[in-house]
C-alpha cells in the first residue's frame, strides 16, 4: 500500500539533497584528482561560501542572486591565496605534509569566523527561502528547486570545463602525469593554482545556494566535508563522473531509508552503502585500481 | 657590581612578586569554570549560558559578592557538546586554574561523563542538562537546577493530555540519551490519555535537514507533533521544514524555547507551543534586577537557559555564604540542601540527591512572541 505522493516527495527530498552533496564533493574530488592533495580544510570552503553570502546579502543589502555569484568569486580568491601559503610550499614533499597542511588551513579558517562573527547561529537572506511551490502533490521551497537547479547547471559548467577548453585539457593531462604535463610545456603552478580556485569556488558555490536553508555557524565545514568524503569514496577519488552517481545516489539512499526503514538510521545507511560499494571495489565506483 | 647576583636577587623578587599575585587572587575572587558547548551547533545555546552566569556573577558582586566581600569570577571553557572534551576541560579547571566551583553541561551524555570526575573532587552544580540519572546516580556535591525528562514529561503531559485538544500526535526526537529516553517516556503517558502516537522519528546531533522526517511526519497525519531538540538553530530548522514540506498541524516543542529561537524559526513559530523554566515576567526583585541587567549587557531578553543558569550561580553563592566557606564542599551541599535558596524564581529546595524541586511553565508563541499558558 505505497502512498505514490510520499513517495515522490521522498525521492525529491534525496534529488535535491543528492546534487547538494555532488555540488560539495565535486571540488575536493577535482582537487585531488589534479593537485594529489586531501583537502581537509574543503568543508571550510563551503561555510565561507555560505558567510560570504550572508554578509554580502547582509551587510551591503545586496540581492541574493548578485551576491552568489560574488561570494563564489570571493572565496575562490581566499583559495588562491591559501594555495600559495598551504600547498604551493609543500608540494615537493610528501603527500602526508600536504594533508596536516589541509588541517591547519581548516582549524584557521573555522577559528577565524568563530571570532569574527560568534558561534550565534546566522540565517542568510534569501528571498526564496520559505515560499513553497507545489510541483504536483511534491512540496519544494523556491530555495531547494534553485540550489538544485543550479547546481545542476555548476555541475555540468565544471564538467565541460574540464573536459572541453584548454585549461581543462592541462588540467587532466597533469593529473595523469605531472612530468609529462610539464615537459610538455604546461605551466603546472597555474594549472594547481586554477584548480585550487575552481575547487574553492564549487564548495563556496554549494555554501551559497545550500546555506538559507539553514541556519549558519562556523563548524558548519564539519558536516560538509563529512558528505564530500562519502561521496568522493565511493565515487573514485578524482573522478567526476564518479561524483556525480555517488552524490545522487547518497541523497536517495538516505531519504529513502529514512523515510520507508528508520529516520533513527538515517546516516547509517549511507555509511552502510560505502562499505558495501568498497568491499567490491576499494577504488571507489570509478577510481583508478591502485597498482 | 656582582652582575649574577643581580640576577639572582630579581628572580626571586619576581617569584615572589608572581606568588603573592597568584595567592592575593586566590584569596580575592570566588572562581566558578562554567563549562558549555561554545563551539559547533550548539554554541548559540552555550554561550547563553555563560552570558547568563556572568551578569549573575555581576548583580551578586555588585550587592557585596559572596564570603564577606570577595566577588565571583566567572571562567569560561569549552566542551564542543562532547564528554571527552568536557572531562578534559573539567580537569584544566581544577588542576590548572583552580577553580573553586563547577558549572556546567547542557547535553546529557556530557553530563553524565563530567560527574564521574567531579565526585570527591569539587562541587558541581549541572544547569540544564535533564537526563534524570545525573542526579539519581550522582554524589554528595551534586546539584542540578532544570527538572528531570521525566518531571517535565509529567507536567507538560498533562498539559496536552487535558488542555491542548490533541488526538494524535507524532514524536520527533534528538538521537542521543536524552532524546531516546524521552521516546520511551512520553509515548505510554499520552497513550494512556487516549492519545494516539501516529509515529516516532529521530534525526542526528550534527543534522541540518530534516525534509525526510518532516515528510514522514506529514505522511502519518497527526494534529500535532512534539519536537524534542535542544539546539536552537536545530529546532528552528524543524520547525521550518515541517511547515514547508506541508505540514499543517500543531507543533509542540520540548527541550528548548528562546526568543532567538522563535526569530529564527520566522512564521514557523506561530502558535507553537512550548516550556520554559524561566521568563522575564516573573515578579520579584531578584528577577527583576538580573533580567535588567542581562538586557543591557547582552542586548537580549532573559529567558529559559538565562534562567537556570542565573539560578545554578544563585545557587552557588548561597551555598556558599551559608557555608562560610568557599572550598568545604560537605558544608555547602548540606546548607543547599538544609533550606530552600532564594532564586530569582523564588525559593527553590534540592532534594537529597541534589535535584531542585521546580517545573516548567508552559508558554506559547503568539506574533512572535512567547506568552505563558499555565
Amino acid at each position: 500500500m505505497l502512498d505514490i505522493d510520499i513517495l515522490l516527495q521522498q525521492v525529491t527530498n534525496g534529488l535535491v539533497n543528492g546534487i547538494g552533496y555532488v555540488l560539495i564533493a565535486l571540488g575536493l574530488t577535482i582537487v585531488f584528482g589534479v593537485m594529489k592533495v586531501v583537502n581537509f580544510a574543503h568543508g571550510e570552503f563551503y561555510m565561507l561560501g555560505a558567510y560570504a553570502t550572508y554578509i554580502v546579502t547582509g551587510a551591503m543589502g545586496t540581492n541574493y542572486l548578485i551576491a552568489v555569484p560574488v561570494a563564489i568569486l570571493v572565496v575562490a580568491a581566499i583559495g588562491v591565496l591559501a594555495n600559495y601559503v598551504f600547498f604551493r610550499p609543500t608540494r615537493s614533499q610528501h603527500e602526508v605534509v600536504g594533508l596536516m597542511s589541509s588541517v591547519a588551513l581548516g582549524l584557521i579558517l573555522m577559528n577565524g569566523v568563530l571570532f569574527l562573527f560568534s558561534a550565534e547561529p546566522k540565517t542568510i537572506a534569501s528571498p526564496f527561502s520559505d515560499k513553497v511551490i507545489n510541483v504536483g502533490p511534491v512540496f519544494l521551497t523556491e530555495q531547494r528547486l534553485l540550489s538544485m537547479v543550479c547546481a545542476a547547471f555548476m555541475v555540468a559548467g565544471a564538467w565541460l570545463f574540464v573536459t572541453k577548453t584548454r585549461l581543462g585539457k592541462m588540467m587532466q593531462a597533469t593529473a595523469q602525469n605531472i612530468d609529462g604535463a610539464s615537459l610538455s610545456g604546461i605551466n603546472v603552478d597555474r594549472v594547481y593554482m586554477t584548480t585550487f580556485a575552481l575547487g574553492c569556488g564549487l564548495a563556496a558555490s554549494a555554501g551559497a545556494l545550500l546555506g538559507p536553508l539553514v541556519s549558519i555557524y562556523p563548524t558548519l565545514g564539519e558536516w560538509a566535508v563529512l558528505k564530500a568524503f562519502v561521496v568522493v569514496i565511493v565515487g573514485g577519488l578524482g573522478s567526476i563522473p564518479g561524483a556525480i552517481i555517488a552524490g545522487i545516489a547518497l541523497g536517495l539512499i538516505e531519504a529513502l531509508s529514512a523515510g520507508y526503514i528508520s529516520t533513527a538510521l538515517q546516516d547509517v545507511f549511507g555509511y552502510a552503502a560505502i562499505i558495501v560499494v568498497l568491499m567490491f571495489m576499494p577504488q571507489g565506483l570509478f577510481g583508478r585500481r591502485a597498482k | 657590581m656582582n652582575i649574577k647576583l643581580v640576577i639572582r636577587y630579581l628572580s626571586v623578587a619576581a617569584l615572589g612578586i608572581a606568588f603573592a599575585h597568584g595567592y592575593a587572587f586566590g584569596q580575592g575572587t570566588v572562581k566558578i569554570g562554567v563549562i558549555m558547548p561554545l563551539s559547533g551547533a550548539a554554541a548559540f545555546d552555550g554561550q547563553t549560558h555563560v552570558d547568563a552566569a556572568k551578569a549573575m556573577a555581576d548583580v551578586i558582586n555588585a550587592r557585596g559578592g559572596v564570603l564577606g566581600g570577595r566577588k565571583i569570577e566567572i571562567l569560561p571553557y569549552d566542551d564542543k557538546a562532547s564528554a571527552e572534551e568536557s572531562v578534559s576541560a573539567a580537569r584544566r579547571a581544577i588542576t590548572n586554574d583552580k577553580v573553586d566551583v563547577l558549572v556546567t553541561s547542557m547535553i546529557s551524555t556530557v553530563a553524565l561523563a563530567t560527574k564521574e570526575i567531579t565526585k570527591d573532587r569539587i562541587l558541581h552544580v549541572v544547569v540544564s542538562a535533564q537526563h534524570p540519572k545525573i542526579t539519581e546516580e550522582g554524589h554528595k556535591w551534586l546539584f542540578r537546577i532544570n527538572e528531570t525528562n521525566q518531571m517535565r514529561a509529567d507536567k507538560f503531559s498533562r498539559y496536552v493530555c487535558e488542555k491542548s485538544g490533541i488526538k494524535r500526535l507524532s514524536i520527533i526526537a534528538n538521537n542521543d540519551d536524552s532524546g531516546r529516553l524521552e521516546l520511551g517516556i512520553y509515548p505510554p503517558i499520552f497513550e494512556k490519555c487516549g492519545i494516539t502516537i501516529a509515529g516516532t522519528e529521530m534525526f542526528e546531533r550534527t543534522a541540518n535537514d530534516f525534509v525526510a522526517q518532516a515528510t514522514k511526519i506529514r505522511s502519518q497525519r497527526p494534529d500535532a507533533v512534539y519536537v524534542i531538540s535542544s539546539q536552537t538553530s536545530q529546532s528552528a530548522a524543524i520547525w521550518k521544514q515541517l511547515r514547508q514540506m506541508g505540514y499543517q498541524g500543531k507543533i509542540v516543542a520540548g527541550g528548548n524555547m528562546n526568543p532567538r529561537l522563535v526569530e529564527l524559526a520566522g512564521t514557523a513559530s506561530e502558535g507553537v507551543l512550548g516550556v520554559v523554566m524561566f521568563v522575564d515576567t516573573i515578579d520579584n526583585p531578584r528577577s527583576k534586577a538580573f533580567v535588567d541587567h542581562y538586557q543591557k549587557t547582552f542586548n537580549r531578553p532573559a529567558s529559559h537557559i538565562e534562567g537556570m543558569a542565573g539560578q545554578a550561580i544563585e545557587v552557588v553563592a548561597e551555598g556558599l555564604n551559608r557555608a562560610g566557606s568557599a572550598t568545604n564542599y560537605d558544608a555547602i551541599a548540606a546548607a543547599i540542601k538544609g533550606k530552600p535558596v532564594d532564586t530569582i524564581r523564588g525559593p527553590v529546595a534540592f532534594s537529597s540527591n541534589g535535584q531542585a524541586n521546580q517545573t516548567s511553565f508552559i508558554v506559547q508563541v503568539r506574533s512572535g512572541k512567547l506568552y505563558a499558558v499555565e
